[in-house]
């Protein structure tokens, strides 16, 4: 299944491969942070190579022509969170970053009826007062709301958590109205951001680390098929319902998005979400970073107390000053890491709390080629919400039952459904006339009870097109081929522990200094030299480059000031 | 303006905040809409005479500081603690899980299972009372901004308090009905299943407000819950304080955001320089200021507030101690938990989601004569059992949902202690919704507010704030289990009222 032409594939042209050899930087992983980490690192002129497990580079933006002539954005299929100063620093639009804006989301109801949301605030407006006026007049302060919360994380995105957390304990108690002159600038920057907020915004803050996000919303709206279409975000890639607290978060973590600067927009790579990583490795390479794929690597070298380097699977062994993980915990801190090579005896801690970090996959991928374009009932005729995100979410309810189903160790009769028509937005993705539907189903888990997903990969894929044939009658007749991937098939392809997206649930018992442990909460590890950069790190999840650019930032400074004391 | 102190509501925290400030010298009045003291603390004869506990009888949590500053032992009140803290009853092939104080005793129980639980339990407590101890000083006084740091750099307390329940005991324990039984001591606050993220918390705030180096005892007072509301009352009273009963507040007299006292249902009008209502937030503002009076945000955040969290009471007159599976007789005076593994609880949850009724309904038990003979008549025993996580509002309603609900734990009681419906000679089930008709007790909850993260701490109010801003009623102050730290027999809400009241 995996076997399809891909144009993100590449090894490098340029530079003939080295076999062993020393580096300034090793990168684990050619997903997208770790590309990321890769061009900053090089970007500042270190000899950098990128080390990934698969034949491909991307990760989970892996994009395959899985079906002569249709084009599938495997797993991830829409970018918002991508940091516009990744986007600008790596110059990726010149690499060839393209992001066809999707405009709309359609919520089709079991009524015939609809919720449909423009980018036009006051189409919206129009749509949804059908519901409820007065959540119709809600909805742009509530938009309002997210986003200064959404401004507040990013803000706290800059700083280590630790240093955060000491500051605004310090606050208080010992230098009332003041920051500690010991922490650097952009910590106290940030700490005075956070101590000087309305109250009314921290408290928001709060609600949204903790709350569920159908209490949250049910503080907003009344209409319960908008608090269930906008409850969608709180539940992507999350082994959690509406009503399971912490779903608050996940929904402020997909409201940190924009493209070209609008903010909460969604976007569609051309081609396929391989582009995005495409781009990045092409940056990448351009500032002098070597990327070598089918090279798996087997563990961190260690010596004196520092990493010094890896070694590969085929039992070659690359030495370097730092090594970069993008890969999951489990993996990162876990199997390439011995635990007697961390200093003061803290390795055997650290495998034991990395053993219980969650991080199994709840969502599965079921990407469908259709003779044509699929008529919604509650929108028949071809138009512009085909260009948008369709969701299958009408209550609630509706998505509190499919999550019942997977708690127990089912995959949902009735699934959640968050889809998009790739070829729409880009008609390079399909032959004149057909079209590709990505659908993103929750819930899936990672383990079925008593039956395998190879068992029940096909019964899954026929409940997604039963539910979608509730909205879109015909549907079923319109399949000319599926491709249908539980989370097992998300790990084996894109080697995310677990299948998680956001390699580790994204909850409050994971954030902050428990992203993804104490001792390695600041992208460093307890062995100096080694360092994260994935999305279990920092605030991390989605394709955000975020983590990857923080990282490389951090090794930098770290390097600098061990250069610094060498001297 | 007068110096009174009028407080709305004789609970415990009500009576806990009247003695406070008569001892202080302040005069005093309490207004209690029932002809008896103690509200959801109360013991009162609804099955002729037995003396039946309505609501929380555990003192497990009651401050010990107020035990002493308020001379209750002098007053009446006499402790008693259970040899047992929880236990599981043996069902099916699965033994039964005893949980003692020590935790030496109750690894020597759990050896039985054959399992790695037995090593673990005493490093669990351990571990369970240094986060515990860690996160009481919060719970004594309303939590500060700086908290919140502290709380984010104590990566593993943070971690206790928001994870999902049964995760963190998966990490400790093999044997289900051990976890069921921790489960069913931290969730009846709440609606959630021990699946769901915070339900730590709970359990956390249970241990904290316990006992300091074991797992919280089961403490009774001597008569039932009116032991210690009794002694509450008569220390009140012995400093000066009025307890008014059969006195039905209608509304708080505010004048230009100021509470100048209280107005009876009867029109008779009560001047007060201060006003503290231990009524739940909804009620104290919604039902007693109302609305037209209140800012629409303000209005806004009261109704958001959730009341999940509701029980059911099942008072059996037993012509015997009832026969649980696997319990000696020690065992049965601490809380019999009735669900033997933690997916009982939450599909009992996963219905109330729905407005159903759980097929199974789990439930805590006790029998309060096992400890205290002389609460029922010689030769009956009392057994209260419990169910937690229903819905309020039922589907079909309770007038049919009721005797549905009775059914049902019947036949589930019948399961764990064999025999015991024909021991049955009179029975008594308050529904949750009498918790509200009856107690005022806004949604049935027990906790005046359901006891999640996204409730507590810096979220819920306190006596004069809520998440920082102040009540939008000078003179006003709160004092119910709705305030910070929360439900249960603590008197912590009503001891922070009073203090903060004296302090201007």
């Amino acid at each position: 299944m995996t076997e399809g032409v891909t144009e993100a594939a590449g090894t490098p042209g340029g530079a003939p491969e080295r076999r062993g050899g020393h580096f300034d930087a090793i990168v684990v992983g050619a997903g997208h942070n770790g590309l990321v980490s890769a061009a900053y690192l090089a970007r500042a002129g270190l000899d950098v190579v990128v080390l990934e497990r698969a034949p491909v580079i991307g990760g989970a933006t892996l994009s395959e022509e899985a079906f002569p002539g249709f084009r599938y954005s495997v797993f991830s299929y829409l970018v918002s969170l991508l940091r516009p100063e990744v986007i600008h620093e790596l110059d990726l639009v010149k690499h060839g970053l393209f992001l066809v804006p999707t405009a709309s989301t359609l919520n089709p109801l079991p009524n015939g009826d609809c919720l449909f949301r423009e980018s036009d605030p006051w189409r919206t407006y129009h749509h949804i007062a059908r519901h409820s006026r007065r959540d119709a007049e809600a909805l742009s302060e509530y938009k309002l709301e997210m986003r200064r919360m959404g401004h507040l994380m990013f803000k706290l995105q800059r700083a280590a958590p630790d240093e955060l957390a000491a500051a605004v304990a310090g606050h208080v108690d010992e230098n009332p109205g003041q920051i500690s002159s010991e922490l650097s600038a952009e910590v106290a920057d940030i700490s005075r951001y956070f101590l000087d907020l309305p109250k009314q915004r921290r408290r928001s803050f709060l609600q949204m680390l903790t709350m569920s996000s159908a209490d949250f919303l049910d503080q907003w709206f009344e209409c319960d098929a908008l608090k269930a279409a906008l409850s969608s975000s709180s539940i992507i890639g999350s082994f959690l319902s509406p009503r399971t607290p912490g779903s608050a978060y996940v929904l402020l973590h997909h409201y940190m998005g924009e493209v070209d600067g609008v903010y909460r927009e969604w976007g569609f790579q051309k081609g396929g979400t391989g582009g995005v990583a495409a781009a990045i490795a092409s940056a990448a390479r351009g500032y002098g970073a070597e990327i070598r794929t089918d090279c798996p690597v087997a563990r961190v070298l260690a010596r004196g107390g520092r990493a010094r380097g890896v070694a590969l699977a085929n039992g070659d062994e690359l030495t370097a000053d730092v090594v970069v993980s993008s890969a999951a915990p489990q993996v990162s801190l876990g199997r390439l890491l011995d635990a007697d090579d961390v200093p003061g005896g803290a390795g055997k801690g650290l495998r034991d709390r990395v053993a219980r970090w969650q991080s199994a996959g709840c969502a599965g991928k079921v990407n469908l080629a259709l003779d044509g374009l699929p008529r919604f009932e509650c929108m028949p005729e071809p138009g512009p919400h085909l260009a948008g995100g369709i969701t299958i979410a009408p209550s609630l309810d509706y998505v509190e039952r499919a999550f019942d189903d997977a708690k127990y160790g089912g995959f949902s009769e009735r699934p959640f459904i968050d889809m998009i028509i790739p070829s729409v937005l880009d008609p390079d993705m399909a032959p004149p006339g057909k079209c590709v539907l990505s659908c993103f189903v929750q819930y899936a888990p990672y383990e079925l009870a008593g039956t395998t997903w190879d068992e029940q990969r096909d019964a899954f894929g026929d409940a997604v097109v039963r539910t979608l044939a509730e909205y879109a009658p015909g549907i079923e007749d319109q399949v000319l081929h599926r491709q249908v991937l539980a989370p097992p098939d998300i790990e084996s392809i894109a080697g995310i522990s677990g299948g998680n997206i956001f390699h580790g649930e994204l909850r409050l018992s994971q954030l902050f200094l428990l992203r993804p442990d104490p001792a390695a909460a600041a992208f460093r590890t307890p062995l100096p030299g080694y360092y994260l950069c994935g999305s279990s790190t920092q605030f991390g999840g989605g394709i955000s480059g975020g983590p990857g650019r923080l990282a490389a930032l951090r090794i930098l400074d770290d390097l600098l000031r061990r250069g610094a004391e060498a001297r | 303006m007068s110096d009174r102190v009028a407080i709305i509501g004789g609970g415990h925290n009500g009576l806990v905040a009247a003695a406070l400030l008569a001892r202080s010298g302040r005069e005093v009045v309490v207004l209690e809409a029932r002809g008896d003291l103690g509200g959801l603390a109360s013991t009162r004869e609804v099955i002729p005479g037995h003396r039946v506990d309505l609501g929380h009888h555990d003192l497990g949590m009651f401050r010990r500081s107020l035990i002493d500053e308020l001379e209750l032992v002098r007053h009446g009140l006499e402790l008693i603690e259970a040899p047992a803290v929880a236990s599981v009853p043996a069902v099916g092939d699965s033994g039964a899980v005893v949980l003692w104080p020590e935790p030496g005793r109750t690894a020597d129980g759990l050896a039985a299972f054959g399992s790695r639980d037995a090593a673990a339990w005493p490093r669990f407590v351990a571990e369970l009372a240094a986060r515990a101890a860690a996160l009481e000083p919060l719970l004594c006084r309303p939590a500060e901004l700086a908290d919140m740091g502290r709380l984010l750099i104590a990566p593993e307390l943070l971690r206790f308090m928001s994870a999902p329940l049964e995760e963190l005991l998966g990490e400790w324990f093999e044997t289900r009905a051990l976890a069921a039984g921790l489960c069913g001591l931290a969730l009846p606050a709440t609606a959630l299943g021990p699946r769901a993220n915070g339900t730590g918390w709970p359990l956390l705030y249970h241990c904290a407000l316990g006992a300091a180096e074991r797992l919280a005892p089961v403490v009774r007072a001597r008569g039932g819950a009116a032991g210690l509301t009794g002694a509450l009352a008569a220390s009140a009273g012995a400093s000066g304080a009025v307890l008014r009963t059969g006195a039905v507040v209608a509304r708080i007299l505010v004048n230009e955001r100021r509470a100048g006292g209280v107005q009876l249902a009867d029109g008779e009008r009560i001047e007060a320089g201060a006003v503290i209502s231990t009524a739940t937030p909804a009620a104290t503002f919604l039902d007693l200021i109302g609305a037209p009076q209140l800012e629409p945000r303000f209005v806004r955040r009261l109704q958001a507030v959730k009341y999940r969290g509701t029980s059911a009471r099942l008072a059996l007159s037993l012509d015997d101690l009832p026969r649980f599976r696997g319990l000696e007789r020690p065992a049965l005076t601490g809380r019999i938990v009735l669900a033997r593994d933690p997916d009982d609880i939450e599909r009992a949850a996963d219905a109330a989601k729905y407005g159903r009724l759980p097929e199974r309904p789990w439930m805590e038990a006790a029998l309060p004569t096992a400890l205290d003979p002389p609460l029922a008549p010689a030769g009956r025993h009392l057994l209260l059992a419990t169910a937690h996580h229903l819905p309020f509002h039922v589907e079909g309603g309770w007038a049919s949902a009721g005797p549905e609900l009775l059914d049902r734990m019947l036949t589930e009681l019948e399961g764990w202690a064999p025999g015991v419906r024909g021991r049955i000679r009179e029975h008594a089930l308050l529904l949750p919704a009498d918790y509200e008709s009856q107690y005022r007790a806004t949604g049935g909850g027990l906790h005046h507010g359901e006891m999640n993260p996204g409730q507590s701490l810096w979220l819920r109010p306190t006596a004069r704030a809520w998440a920082g801003e102040p009540l939008p009623v000078e003179g006003l102050w709160l004092g119910g289990a709705g305030c910070h730290p929360g439900g249960g027999l603590t008197g912590l809400p009503g001891r922070t009222a009073a203090v903060s009241l004296l302090r201007g």
